[in-house]
């Protein structure tokens, strides 16, 4: 584990996930990654930033297996609940997952999580799935608190789908007739 | 349960929408092309549990009183059991709040009528050792079972709280059945519902009205007293010299909850801070209210909660049906009140977009999982927080936004507590009948029998992201009592450093509960409503 990596997993720890304060090292982990100039986001995204859909895009169809009817097809799709869901969070907590997501554009950081040093965009969806057998079996709290950071929001925003709920065999809500 | 998704709930009135008719004093704040300003007699910040009984018992003593709530006005006609909508609209934060460091998933309302458009109708008065420990502990007086008996009774009729008559829905029977196959304690809920449909829906705004929540019970009776309701306004911070406060200064908020750029302050002689924990302490904490002994944000609990998966080869579409009908204390006190964190057992809604995010994972085995939906009984435990020295809670801090975090280590405390109540609560689904249960652990899969269970869970690590955690119960962070150094209001909810600043919702209780706080919220502040309203009479 090379020192920037360290400093910057204990700056996270402390920071959190979802929580308020900047990382410590949070211009150095964006400068790291290259990413410090893409803070604005994505034509026709609310929050999400080009680099963040380069790295999410290869990851969904890994994250999400068996719940994505369409393929891949689903994934802009996704990408966009993921992007209504962050508008909702105070800025802060929405901070705090940018800066997971600036932090998986480190080499280092998929290395410790996921063994592997390649940005997933690079990588097969079995070669990810693997990885991220490897992160979730790390006995480690911050290592899994940032995969839960990773997971939790990209279900909740597809799972909140009505045509995606169904896909669990819940035959959904009655409906409102409005007087 | 029958499938009710070919049900059509018709023919429900909107009480706003009728009493926006009928001329009821609302001020849509999103809508102002001017920064406003409002007096009043009284000003109540946040319109839930606390807010909206204040509301109604100070109006109609004919103070004039402006209710200030920080989430747009959304009513029963709106209520389409959408669950992504009512997250986005009627929750905290879209409903992804959580602790600073990610470990515990808060669940909070924000809505016109707070958290009590979205809580699930359990309504239990204030257990006795509860309110002895404060006594004890913080010096707070005139709360005692006995003293405030009559105060549950009153909210009870105005809330219509009785024992849940119908049959429990098979998610709330597996809890009976596991109990009484163990020999364990359990019993029925009393609930806040009117003709309810039984449909299970609490969670995302009661289509039907049947739930008594501030939305359709204390707020519209003070409207018709001749309240006014400002609302999409987030009171950000209060005026005063240090001795008095003199005006709240709020944003106006746009339907994206951004601040438009314009205000609405009130000024008023006297304020009630009735936002709900967390939320509470921060407004107070951008005011810069005096805080000597550096208490605001400190002692905030959340019954940390814990779930259990248990797998029925029938259905049980845990969905569908009153929430929450049965509970068992049998390890609410399982080492007296300040030992070893008890823990209260219930059963939660299994909707797909929360209990998906909290089966958690990820890949083919995450929906593997998520397709036995229907069959899931979902055990939750919560953890009595509050009663021991290892056990100080979260500290609200503010965020370089100005925003409120909740910093709420688990420590070893809590952890043990965890794991005790994944034993237990799966011992219980296993004695239920289930085919294979799963406690919500992220190193845990489903198991087939008790023995593999029992084995496991010793082994595992408890440690924040690992075990799951959750919250829907935000208690505490103004702590009510005598002992200044320890305390920010007195036990009438008067802050203690500010002549006419009182605080009457759930930031106010000095430790978790044991129980769903509603009851005890609407209780305590009936109690200190009546008592302010006869001394701004006087
Ligand atoms: C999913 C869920 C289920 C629950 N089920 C139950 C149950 O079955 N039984 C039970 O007893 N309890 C239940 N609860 C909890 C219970 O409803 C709450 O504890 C209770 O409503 C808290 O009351 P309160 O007055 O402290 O605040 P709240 O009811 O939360 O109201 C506070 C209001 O103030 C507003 N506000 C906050 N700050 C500001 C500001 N600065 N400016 C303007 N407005 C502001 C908020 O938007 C909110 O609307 C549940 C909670 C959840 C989330
Ligand atoms: S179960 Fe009853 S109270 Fe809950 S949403 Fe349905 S009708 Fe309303």
């Amino acid at each position: 584990m090379n020192d920037t990596l360290a400093l910057n997993r204990r700056a996270f720890l402390r920071a959190g996930l979802f929580g308020s304060a900047l990382l410590a090292g949070g211009a150095g982990v964006a400068s790291l990654s290259g990413c410090s100039t893409a803070k604005v986001p994505a034509n026709g995204f609310l929050h999400l930033r080009q680099a963040d859909i380069e790295l999410l895009t290869p990851m969904v169809p890994a994250l999400l297996a068996g719940a994505l009817p369409n393929g891949d097809a689903d994934v802009p799709r996704v990408l966009r609940r993921l992007d209504t869901l962050l508008d909702s969070p105070a800025q802060g907590g929405r901070d705090a997952i940018f800066q997971l997501y600036d932090v998986l554009q480190l080499g280092a950081f998929r290395w410790w999580t996921m063994d592997a040093w390649s940005h997933p965009g690079t990588l097969s969806t079995e070669q990810i799935d693997q990885g991220l057998a490897n992160w979730s079996r790390k006995q480690n709290s911050f290592a899994r608190l940032a995969l839960n950071g990773l997971c939790q929001p990209l279900t909740l925003a597809w799972y909140t789908d009505p045509e995606i709920a169904k896909g669990t065999g819940y035959p959904g809500p009655p409906s409102k007739v409005i007087a | 349960m029958n499938d009710l998704s070919k049900l059509e709930v018709r023919g429900i009135r909107d009480p706003w929408k009728e009493g926006l008719a009928a001329g009821w004093s609302v001020i849509d704040s999103s809508q102002l092309n001017e920064d406003q300003t409002i007096e009043a007699d009284v000003v109540i910040i946040g319109s839930g549990a606390g807010g909206g009984v204040s509301a109604e018992i100070l109006s109609q003593s004919g103070l004039r009183v402006v209710i200030i709530e920080a989430a747009k006005l959304k009513s029963t006609d709106q209520f389409n059991m959408d669950e992504g909508e009512a997250y986005r609209d009627l929750y905290q934060e879209g409903a992804a709040r959580a602790a600073k460091d990610g470990s515990i998933a808060i669940l909070q309302g924000r809505a016109v009528g707070g958290t009590t458009v979205v809580n699930w109708t359990s309504s239990f008065r204030t257990p006795e050792q509860t309110l002895s420990y404060w006594q004890n502990n913080f010096g707070v007086t005139g709360l005692s079972r006995s003293e405030l008996d009559p105060w549950f009774e009153k909210m009870e009729k105005r809330l219509r709280v009785s024992k849940w008559a119908m049959p429990p829905n098979a998610n709330n029977n597996a809890l009976k059945n596991g109990c009484e196959a163990l020999g364990w304690g359990w019993s029925v809920i009393p609930r806040n519902v009117d003709g309810c449909w039984n449909l299970g829906y609490c969670g995302t705004g009661c289509p039907t009205n049947a739930k008594q929540s501030m939305l359709v019970t204390t707020l519209p009776s003070a409207m018709e007293s001749g309240a006014t309701l400002v609302h999409s306004a987030e009171a950000r911070t209060l005026e005063h010299d240090g001795t008095r406060v003199t005006a709240v200064l709020c944003n106006a908020l746009d339907g994206r909850r951004q601040a438009t750029g314009k205000t609405v302050r009130v000024v008023a002689k006297t304020f009630v801070a009735a936002g709900g924990g967390i939320n509470t302490p921060a407004l107070l904490m951008r005011a810069g209210v005096p805080d000597p002994h550096e208490r605001l944000g400190k002692r905030t609990f959340l019954h940390p909660t814990t779930l259990v998966l248990g797998d029925f080869e029938e259905r049980v579409d845990g969905y569908y049906g009153a929430p929450q009908s049965l509970y068992s204390d049998q390890f609410t006190w399982r080492d007296g009140v300040d030992g070893a964190i008890g823990y209260k057992m219930e059963v939660m809604p299994t909707h797909p977009g929360l209990m998906s995010s909290l089966i958690g994972g990820y890949g083919s085995l995450a929906r593997t999982q998520v397709s036995r939906l229907p069959h899931y009984a979902a055990a939750i435990a919560m953890m009595r927080d509050g009663f021991h020295d290892e056990s100080e809670g979260g500290a609200v801090e503010l965020s370089k936004y100005g925003d409120a975090v909740l910093d709420y280590v688990l420590n070893d405390y809590v952890l043990e507590g965890l794991r005790h109540s994944h034993l237990k609560m799966a011992e219980m689904l296993f004695a239920a009948g289930a085919q294979s249960v799963r406690a919500g652990h992220g190193d845990m899969p489903f198991m087939a029998s008790w023995k593999q269970v029992k084995e496991l869970i010793p082994t595992l690590k408890y440690a924040p992201g690992m075990a799951g955690c959750g919250s829907a119960h935000v208690m505490g962070g103004c702590t009510m009592g005598a002992d200044e150094t320890r305390c920010l209001t007195d036990s009438e909810g008067r802050y203690h450093h500010l002549e006419n600043l009182y605080v009457f919702d759930g930031s106010v209780l000095p430790t978790s509960l044991g129980v769903n706080p509603q009851l005890t919220i609407y209780g305590m502040t009936a109690r200190n409503a009546t008592r302010l309203a006869t001394r701004l009479q006087a």
